[in-house]
């Protein structure tokens, strides 16, 4: 009886805010994208036109465009991100006194401001005076003269990597700390089974990772589709249209472009495309009943 | 009992909430009603001109009795501004500066200044048509381009008159010179910026190849034209530096990148915004003295054809003050305003920060004086300024120029000029189709 | 039977180390660390260095040169009310984490500890609120303060805030009370003690690096926040991502004077990390492996 109604006060804080900060402007929001309203003839909100937004979005060569580029965008940057950090981990991981200073510092560089991050970037592969490019071209002469934003693969090339830089300290600890927080005796007796390394990374460490990499996997590709600042500094959407992405295209759409209602109807299709993706991983997340 | 004791707590845990949440708000800023008091929105960025507008202000406050408030934003968000002030209704700004491309989507948030130039007799004129044209939609003016930029070519005088090389008239000249500098030298010919993206900045140079051969981005019926012969021959020109006289980098540049590249002495010519020149001169600059100036090349045979952008002053219609506004603006206007700015910077009178080298009025450009101190920097300026076009202003310049740009960069990265012209002219005819151009 | 297994183990491992089968890999292995920890740091050290650069010198590779504190000086010029921007940005993100955490260590002892009908369905909804771009919710925002007069406010962008933290702050508490044992609550629970007393004296010590991982996540998040904030506020309650844009003008970036500000702006949020860092590390672990 008392449990009854205290468990419900408890939530109660959380839901107030939440319905008066997310879930009421995302009200609003679906509201505008089921009207038509262009902020360059009028400043009020337009007819209502049901869900043509959406249907048009289809029939946009742009919409497409944007979309292949997210879904290649997105999918490199979180398998890169996934692996990487398991190496980083692994690496990081053990009991010395180096690594631990690393790791204590490796959590810096994703508390740094992504728009600096990105002009510093775009400022390092610039090819006359770039730092990086220069780096590159010393140690692998053979791509002194690739001009890194110059190309669909190179420019993604290099937007991956600033994504990639960007979570991969935060994902990276998470490893370190589950891989910390395994039980030695296992490894040891794997050991004593005469396990080569291999077998016993992927025979034990990584089944044993596997809820830390579903976990990962969500929050990388949840901010992965949010990106925006690493495109705008980094690339603007070039060369080209082929690293504009679909989050760049709906501030393209309603800030630069002022088509608010489309905009809104995109940023519902992302959202759609997003629900998908992350209701699969949770799928084998609750199957697994490894965090419910 | 527990329970009465949970609630209690539970209640003042949120009380104490609420008082932090609103004890933490700052009051809101509203409309000015003073009538002697306007605001003035202006970029941040270390705009000389701006920073002595602003040093002049107390002389202004002084004549008139009008108070000016300046609230700076950044660059980057002047259009968002704008436009939700605009949208709110709020008069929280009373005079507003803004981007040309920005006009007209924020024309609906801006007066009309023609009734207030007739009344008080105030010329238009005074200013170059093309600029005057960035300012005006359906026929009125709706600002006043005291900052206006038009594209001129430079180059490094040194190593031309080492080499004994012309300023280029033409595009020939233009590649033949980049080629003499290019065998004898480590510099390029010349630094273009192809990059996609950044308001079509990789459009303006390609727009002087374009009108200079008779080409055009709309026709009369607002088809896009820009494909036909004239177009595609001016376009394969323009991308072909790329296989001459132009580093591979600038592909990817912007107009930043290609104008430190210029300034690092890495090319010997770039094509870009006048007020670039103050920067090369300025002290500690590495080709102080050593850059020339020129009007922008041009086809055998044909008239060169420039680029202009403003950067104008505009009266809100959600302004309360609208005659002191309007007061404020000729004062910014005022012919002797500008001159005395540049005057002081080219004799170094003022500081640093207030150094502006922007003249807009035609009398001033062809001010004896200033192009005395300026090796006659102006009556080039003012050649260019008479010579050029400019961007359509429709509202939908921003999307036609986001297409063009990525088409640009398309073709500097590989792809063939006719298809890819052809498929950004569908596109856009496409686009007019859709807003109801051609109906 | 562990200390068994150690004792035979122990010379087996001295006599590998001599073999260079095993220096190899370890050489590599250093080589990799030290690659991953330039790929990361180089561009921080970049834009440090920048931040002392002349203006001639800011677009070139140089690494010697003349430093100087020009750039730090133009950040502290009048023009650039760094004080305000720095206030505004403390006062979004301890207010907001301030809310953010209580509102979400008693939700997420709620989900953790009782039944409640639908939880997957609750969990996962607070979860989607993040799946959509932010940026198509700015114009009801913009819309919703203006009625209020919200705008330019540092309360307009708290509330907003809290719309991106709570979500996750809950999810990442929730996972890790649920490792916490019941039994020890239930002993106080026997003793008398109220259950916020039981969250308050015991729950919270014990959860304390969970509250911590959710506390930094959120801090980051808050800290950095940028389309928001420049949207919605343009003179009184402008926070440092805004006021980084300061430094993008006409002519592009002024990029010595952006890294002199990035580097103040980042200082913090170091000093924070390494202030919680030894508990940042426990919570993730636990709050992630059941």
């Amino acid at each position: 009886m008392k449990n009854r109604l205290f468990k419900y006060f408890l939530l109660i804080p959380a839901f107030i805010l939440l319905a008066l900060t997310t879930f009421y402007p995302l009200v609003r929001s679906f509201w505008i994208s089921l009207h038509e309203w262009d902020l360059k003839e009028t400043a009020e909100m337009g007819p209502f036109v049901g869900i043509n937004n959406y249907l048009s979005a289809f029939s946009d060569y742009q919409f497409w465009n944007t979309l292949k580029a997210t879904l290649i965008f997105t999918g490199s940057t979180v398998i890169a991100t996934i692996v990487l950090s398991i190496l980083v981990g692994l690496l990081l991981s053990k009991e010395k006194k180096h690594l631990s200073f690393i790791r204590a510092i490796l959590i810096i560089p994703f508390a740094v401001s992504p728009a600096l991050i990105g002009y510093s970037w775009r400022f390092m592969l610039n090819p006359d005076y770039g730092l990086f490019d220069q780096i590159i071209g010393f140690f692998i002469p053979a791509l002194s003269d690739v001009i890194w934003l110059s190309h669909e693969g190179t420019a993604m090339v290099a937007l991956v990597s600033v994504v990639v830089w960007i979570f991969m300290p935060f994902i990276s600890l998470m490893f370190i700390s589950a891989l910390m927080g395994m039980p030695k005796e296992v490894f040891e007796a794997a050991k004593v089974d005469g396990a080569s390394s291999f077998q016993t990374f992927f025979r034990i460490t990584l089944p044993m990772l596997q809820p830390i990499i579903l976990i990962a996997t969500i929050l990388t590709t949840m901010f992965t589709l949010k990106a925006f600042d690493p495109i705008v500094t980094l690339t603007q959407g070039g060369p080209g249209a082929s690293t504009s992405v679909l989050n760049f295209f709906i501030y393209k759409t309603g800030f630069q472009f002022f088509n608010l209602g489309y905009s809104a109807a995109l940023g519902y299709i992302l959202a759609g495309i997003t629900m998908v993706v992350v209701i699969v991983y949770m799928r084998r997340l609750v199957k697994g009943d490894q965090w419910n | 009992m527990i329970k009465r004791k949970n609630i209690s707590t539970m209640i003042s845990m949120l009380l104490i909430l609420s008082f932090l949440v609103t004890g933490c708000s700052s009051s809101s800023s509203g409309g000015n009603s003073d009538d002697n008091k306007i605001s003035v929105l202006l970029s941040a960025g270390e705009v000389g001109q701006f920073n002595a507008w602003q040093a002049r202000t107390e002389e202004f406050t002084k004549e008139t009795g009008i108070e000016v408030e300046y609230i700076i934003v950044p660059y980057e968000n002047l259009l968002e501004d704008i436009t939700t002030a605009g949208i709110s209704g709020s008069g929280a700004y009373d005079v507003v500066a803004y981007l040309d491309t920005m006009g007209p989507s924020i024309q609906q948030f801006l007066e009309p200044l023609n009734e207030y130039a007739e009344e008080g007799d105030f010329q238009f004129d005074r200013w170059p048509e093309a600029v005057l044209n960035l300012s005006t939609y359906d026929d009125k003016v709706y600002s006043l381009p005291v900052r206006s930029h038009v594209q001129m070519l430079f180059y490094r005088k040194d190593i031309f008159e080492e080499l004994n090389i012309e300023s280029p008239e033409t595009w020939e000249e233009l590649v033949s010179a980049g080629q003499k500098v290019q065998d004898n030298t480590d510099l390029s010919g010349i630094v273009p910026y192809y990059g996609a993206g950044n308001n079509g900045q990789n459009l303006y140079m390609w727009t002087s190849y374009l009108w200079s051969n008779g080409g055009d981005i709309f026709d009369e019926n607002m088809k896009p034209a820009f494909n036909n012969k004239n177009g595609v021959e001016a376009t394969e020109r323009y991308i072909s530096l790329l296989d001459t006289i132009a580093p591979a980098g600038s592909k990817t540049f912007g107009e930043q990148d290609a104008r430190t590249n210029f300034q690092n002495g890495k090319s010997a010519m770039w094509i870009g915004w006048w007020w670039a020149y103050s920067g090369f001169n300025s002290d500690g600059s590495a080709l102080a003295d050593n850059v020339g100036f020129a009007q922008v090349p041009k086809w055998d045979g044909k008239e060169s054809v420039s680029n202009v952008s403003s950067f104008p002053m505009a009266m809100t219609k959600g302004s309360k003050n609208k005659d002191a506004a309007w007061e404020y603006l000729k004062w910014l206007a005022e012919p002797e305003m500008e001159k005395d700015i540049v005057m002081d910077t080219l004799t170094n009178e003022s500081p640093a920060e207030q150094h502006s080298i922007v003249v807009t009025q035609k009398a001033n450009l062809q001010d004896e004086k200033l192009n005395e101190l300026s090796d006659n920097f102006y009556n080039v300026g003012h050649k260019n300024f008479q010579s050029a076009k400019t961007f359509p202003t429709i509202p939908e310049w921003p999307q036609v120029a986001d297409i063009l740009s990525t088409a640009m960069n398309e073709m500097a990265t590989g792809k063939e000029v006719k298809p890819t012209l052809d498929q950004a002219a569908q596109r856009i005819e496409e686009l007019m189709k859709e807003q109801g151009y051609y109906e | 039977m562990n200390s068994q297994v150690n004792l035979e183990k122990q010379p087996k491992k001295a006599e590998n180390r001599i073999s260079i089968r095993k220096i190899f890999p370890s050489i590599l292995e250093n080589i990799s660390v030290l690659l991953i920890v330039l790929f990361l740091f180089v561009p921080l050290f970049w834009i440090f260095l920048t931040s002392f650069k002349p203006y001639e010198e800011v677009f070139t590779t140089s690494i010697f040169f003349q430093p100087t504190l020009e750039n730090y000086l133009a950040v502290f010029s009048s023009s650039f009310d760094l004080g305000k921007y720095y206030s505004n940005s403390t006062i979004v993100v301890v207010v907001t984490l301030i809310i953010t955490l209580v509102v979400s260590v008693l939700a997420s002892y709620s989900l953790s500890r009782f039944e409640i009908p639908g939880k997957q369905v609750i969990m996962f909804g607070i979860l989607a609120t993040q799946f959509i771009p932010l940026i198509i919710n700015v114009i009801p925002y913009f819309v919703m303060f203006r009625n209020l007069g919200l705008l330019d406010t540092t309360l307009g962008l708290i509330i907003v805030n809290l719309g991106h933290t709570i979500p996750y702050a809950i999810w990442l508490i929730k996972g890790f009370m649920d490792r916490i044992p019941i039994a020890i609550e239930e002993q106080a629970s026997i003793d008398g003690a109220s259950r916020l007393r039981i969250i308050w004296s015991i729950l919270l010590p014990l959860a304390k690096p969970g509250i911590i991982t959710a506390s930094v996540f959120c801090f980051v998040i808050i800290w950095n926040e940028f389309m928001f904030a420049l949207i919605l506020t343009n003179r009184e309650a402008v926070t440092l991502p805004v006021a980084l844009q300061f430094f993008i003008g006409e002519e592009g970036v002024i990029w010595n004077h952006m890294a002199a500000a990035g580097t103040l702006f980042v200082l913090p949020t170091v000093v924070f990390m390494l202030l919680v860092r030894k508990q940042f590390v426990q919570g993730m672990t636990s709050g992630s492996i059941k």
